[in-house]
C-alpha cells in the first residue's frame, strides 16, 4: 500500500479557531493528541471524493481510532518545491523542470504558497514561501556541482506547516546523493516525524554500476572497457524516494529523462522537450489537494514510538478502492 | 603564467631547436592544427596558455592524441628524461579536461609511463633509484598534482590506474642526501584514498575495499605528516561500517595538535558529531557538531546534524528554525565536508605550483 501524511498535533482550541474553511472541522479541548493524515481514494483512475467520516476506519497500531473529522479541499496548500541544480542535470532537463514549476504556480489558488529550494550540495532558498502570485521569476542557474539529496530532504521535512495549512514538498532529483552529511535512516527518522507530504519526480535509473577496465597500451596510453552490472533497484536513489514517500504519504513518480529522438534521413535529431515534467509535477500537486485529511483522536496506544497506521473504507465496495496513507509516524 | 612560459622557454633551448624552427617556418598555423612537435615547440614557446586553444574539438583531441602517441612518444622514450616534455603531458591533460576524462587521463597516463620508464632503462631498477634525487623528487611531484587533480572527479578505477604505480612501489623518492628514500608517507595514505574511493562510489563495498582502506590509512596513522588525515579516514569508514563505538574510539586518538590544517580539524568535529548521535547521545553530539561550526562558522553539514537530531527527539520548533537557517543562508563559504570525496584534490594548487617550481630549474 501507499501511504501519505499524518503527524501528531497537540492542538489547542486557539489554534483551531483557523481554518474555519471545513465545515466539519470539530471543536477539540486543549491538550488532546489529534493525529492527521492525507488519505487519497481512488477507483483505478476515478478520485473517489464523496466520503464522510462515518466511512473511515482508522487502526493505528492495531488498535481502532475515533475519526473525529474528514475534509476534503478545505485547508490552503503550501507548496514546497526543491529542485535539482547539480551537474548531472543537463540544460533541457533544467528547462523542463522550470516548466513544471511555473505549471505549479500556475495552479495554485490564490490563499495557497509556494516556496522553491534548489540543491547541488549546496542548500539555497530561491523563493521563500509566498502566495503564487507574487512570487518572483523561476531562475536556476547553471547546473554544476554534487548532490546533497539526503539533507535537502531532510531540511525540507523539517519545515513545519502553518497549523491552519497542509504542506507539500515536491522533489526533483536526477540522481542520487553524493554529499550529503546524513544517511539515509536518519533522513528516515525525521521524515516519520514530519507534516509535510513528500513527492518526488526522477529520472528513470536502473541501478547499474559502470565497471571501467583500464588497461595501458603498449606505447603507455591508457586503454578503456566499459560494462554495466546487472541492475539493481536498491542501488537507485529510486529506492530511498520510495522509503520517504511511504513514510511521509507521497508518490514517486519516475520519467523518462532521455531526449525524443527522431531519425531523419539517417540522422538522429535530440529533441528536447521543455513540458516533459509537467505532467508528473501537476499530478503530484492534484493528487495532494484531492485527498482527504482525516483527523482522528488518539486513543488506548501510547502516544511516544512509533505507530503504524492502517486506514481502510467501511463503504460498500470500498474493498475496491486503492487507499494511500502514510505508513506510520513517530509519536512524540 | 608567464613565469612559467618563460620558464619552459628557457629549459627547451637546446632540446627543440628543430621543433622551434618548424614553428617559425609556419608562422599562421594555429594551435588546432599543430601535431606532437610542433604544438610541443609552441608550447615550450608561449606556455600552457597556447593549448587553450589546441583543441576545440573532441575529434581535434583524439587526431592529435593519436598522432601524439604513434609518433611521438615513442621516441621521446629513448633520450634521457626532461622535465618540459612531462609538464607538456600533464598541461595537454589539464587543457583537455572538457572533453572528458577518457580523453585527457590518456596524457596523464602517457607522462606517468614517460617518467617511469627512466627506470626501466637500465636493469635493475633498483639501483636506479636515488641515483638523480632531482628527477625522483620531480617524478613524484608530478604524479602527486596529476592524482590530487584526478581525485576531483570521482572515478576511483581511474585514479586507481595512476596510483598503483605508486602504491607499489615503482616510484620511491630519494632522500636528500641522495639515497633511495624508505617511502613517502603520502603514497601510503594514497592507496587508502583509492580503496575508499571505491566505496564512496559503491557503499556495498564497504566489507573488502572498506578494510582495505582502514589498513592503508592505519599504516598512514604511523607517519607524522599523514596520521590526522589516517585516523579521521579511518573514523568515517568505522562509522559507515556500522561500527560507532570503534569510530569513537578512533576519532579520540585524533590530536589536534597534530595538524594546522583547519579541514581535517573540522572533518574530526564533524564526524565526531555524527558518530556520537548514531551511539544515541544527542547532547554531546550537538556540541561536536557546534565545535565544527567554530572551525567554518557558515558550514551546511553541522547545521544539518543538529537539525536532524533535534527533530529526532521531538524538537520540531528548534528542528524547523535550523532548517531555516540552512535555507536562507547566504554565506558563499564552502563546507569543506563537500569535498572529503576528493581524496587529495585539496592540494592540487598547492601541488601544481610546486611542481611548476621544480620544471622550472
Amino acid at each position: 500500500m501507499m501511504l501519505r501524511f499524518c503527524a501528531v498535533i497537540t492542538l489547542t482550541a486557539a489554534a483551531l479557531a483557523a481554518p474555519a474553511a471545513s465545515q466539519q472541522m470539530p471543536q477539540f479541548r486543549t491538550g488532546v493528541d489529534i493525529v492527521q493524515l492525507n488519505v487519497a481514494v481512488t477507483e483505478k483512475t476515478r478520485v473517489i471524493s464523496d466520503l464522510v467520516a462515518a466511512d473511515f476506519e482508522v487502526l493505528d497500531n492495531g488498535v481502532r481510532q475515533e475519526v473525529v473529522s474528514v475534509s476534503r479541499e478545505a485547508l490552503p496548500i503550501d507548496v514546497m518545491m526543491a529542485l535539482d541544480t547539480s551537474e548531472s542535470v543537463v540544460q533541457w532537463v533544467q528547462n523542463a523542470i522550470v516548466s513544471a514549476a511555473n505549471r505549479i504556480r500556475e495552479r495554485l489558488k490564490p490563499a495557497d504558497r509556494f516556496s522553491l529550494v534548489t540543491f547541488n550540495q549546496r542548500i539555497h532558498e530561491r523563493i521563500a514561501l509566498l502566495p503564487a502570485s507574487q512570487a518572483s521569476a523561476i531562475s536556476l542557474g547553471r547546473p554544476t556541482g554534487q548532490t546533497s539529496l539526503n539533507d535537502v530532504i531532510a531540511t525540507v521535512l523539517a519545515a513545519r506547516p502553518a497549523v491552519d495549512r497542509r504542506q507539500l514538498a515536491i522533489v526533483f532529483s536526477d540522481g542520487f546523493d553524493t554529499t550529503s552529511l546524513l544517511e539515509e535512516d536518519d533522513v528516515l527518522e525525521v521524515a516519520r516525524r514530519s507534516q509535510t507530504a513528500m513527492f518526488f519526480v526522477s529520472g528513470q535509473q536502473y541501478g547499474h554500476r559502470v565497471l571501467r577496465s583500464w588497461s595501458t597500451t603498449p606505447n603507455g596510453g591508457l586503454a578503456l572497457s566499459t560494462t554495466l552490472s546487472p541492475g539493481d533497484p536498491n542501488r537507485t536513489g529510486i529506492a530511498f524516494m520510495n522509503r520517504i514517500a511511504a513514510a511521509t504519504g507521497g508518490v514517486v513518480q519516475v520519467t523518462q529523462l532521455t531526449n525524443m529522438t527522431i531519425r531523419y534521413g539517417g540522422t538522429t535529431i535530440m529533441r528536447p522537450q521543455n513540458n516533459l515534467l509537467d505532467a508528473p509535477f501537476i499530478k503530484a500537486l492534484d493528487d495532494f489537494r484531492t485527498s482527504y485529511v482525516v483527523n482522528y483522536q488518539l486513543a488506548g496506544v501510547p502516544r511516544p514510538g512509533w505507530h503504524e497506521v492502517t486506514v481502510r473504507v467501511k463503504r460498500q465496495g470500498g474493498n475496491r478502492y486503492t487507499i494511500r496513507t502514510r505508513n506510520g509516524y513517530t509519536g512524540g | 603564467m608567464k613565469v612559467l612560459a618563460v620558464a619552459l622557454a628557457v629549459a627547451a633551448v637546446g632540446v627543440t631547436a628543430g621543433a622551434q624552427t618548424r614553428v617559425q617556418q609556419s608562422p599562421a598555423q594555429s594551435p588546432d592544427t599543430m601535431m606532437g612537435e610542433e604544438l610541443y615547440a609552441a608550447y615550450l614557446v608561449s606556455g600552457p596558455a597556447v593549448l587553450s586553444k589546441a583543441f576545440p574539438t573532441n575529434q581535434r583531441y583524439e587526431d592529435f592524441r593519436i598522432n601524439f602517441r604513434d609518433r611521438v612518444f615513442e621516441g621521446w622514450g629513448h633520450t634521457a628524461p626532461v622535465f618540459s616534455r612531462a609538464m607538456f603531458m600533464f598541461d595537454v591533460s589539464l587543457a583537455a579536461q572538457p572533453r572528458g576524462y577518457v580523453y585527457w587521463a590518456d596524457f596523464f597516463q602517457l607522462g606517468q609511463t614517460y617518467l617511469i620508464k627512466r627506470l626501466e632503462r637500465s636493469a635493475p631498477v633498483p639501483a636506479r633509484i636515488g641515483t638523480d634525487p632531482e628527477m625522483d623528487a620531480f617524478e613524484l611531484q608530478w604524479n602527486k598534482t596529476a592524482i590530487s587533480f584526478l581525485a576531483g572527479r570521482r572515478q576511483p578505477d581511474l585514479l586507481d590506474t595512476l596510483a598503483r604505480p605508486l602504491i607499489e612501489g615503482r616510484i620511491i623518492p630519494a632522500s636528500s642526501a641522495g639515497r633511495p628514500g624508505l617511502v613517502d608517507p603520502w603514497i601510503v595514505l594514497l592507496e587508502g584514498f583509492v580503496e575508499e574511493g571505491y566505496v564512496i562510489e559503491d557503499p556495498t563495498l564497504i566489507t573488502d575495499r572498506g578494510n582495505a582502506a582502514i589498513k592503508a590509512y592505519e599504516k598512514a596513522a604511523g607517519f607524522e605528516s599523514t596520521r590526522a588525515e589516517a585516523i579521521v579516514r579511518i573514523a568515517r569508514l568505522l562509522l559507515d561500517s556500522k561500527r560507532p563505538s570503534e569510530a569513537l574510539a578512533a576519532l579520540d586518538r585524533f590530536d589536534e595538535a597534530w595538524t594546522s590544517e583547519g579541514v581535517l580539524i573540522y572533518w574530526a568535529r564533524l564526524l565526531r558529531g555524527k558518530t556520537l548521535a548514531a551511539l544515541d547521545r544527542p547532547d554531546q553530539a550537538i556540541r561536536a557538531y557546534e565545535s565544527a561550526l567554530d572551525i567554518v562558522l557558515s558550514a551546511q553539514s553541522p547545521r544539518i546534524g543538529i537539525m536532524a537530531i533535534e527533530a529526532k527527539r521531538g524538537r520540531a520548533p528548534m528542528a524547523e528554525a535550523i532548517s531555516r537557517d540552512v535555507r536562507t543562508a547566504i554565506d558563499p563559504v564552502n563546507d569543506p565536508w563537500w569535498i572529503y570525496a576528493h581524496g587529495s584534490m585539496r592540494f592540487f594548487l598547492k601541488w601544481e605550483k610546486e611542481l611548476r617550481a621544480m620544471a622550472s630549474k
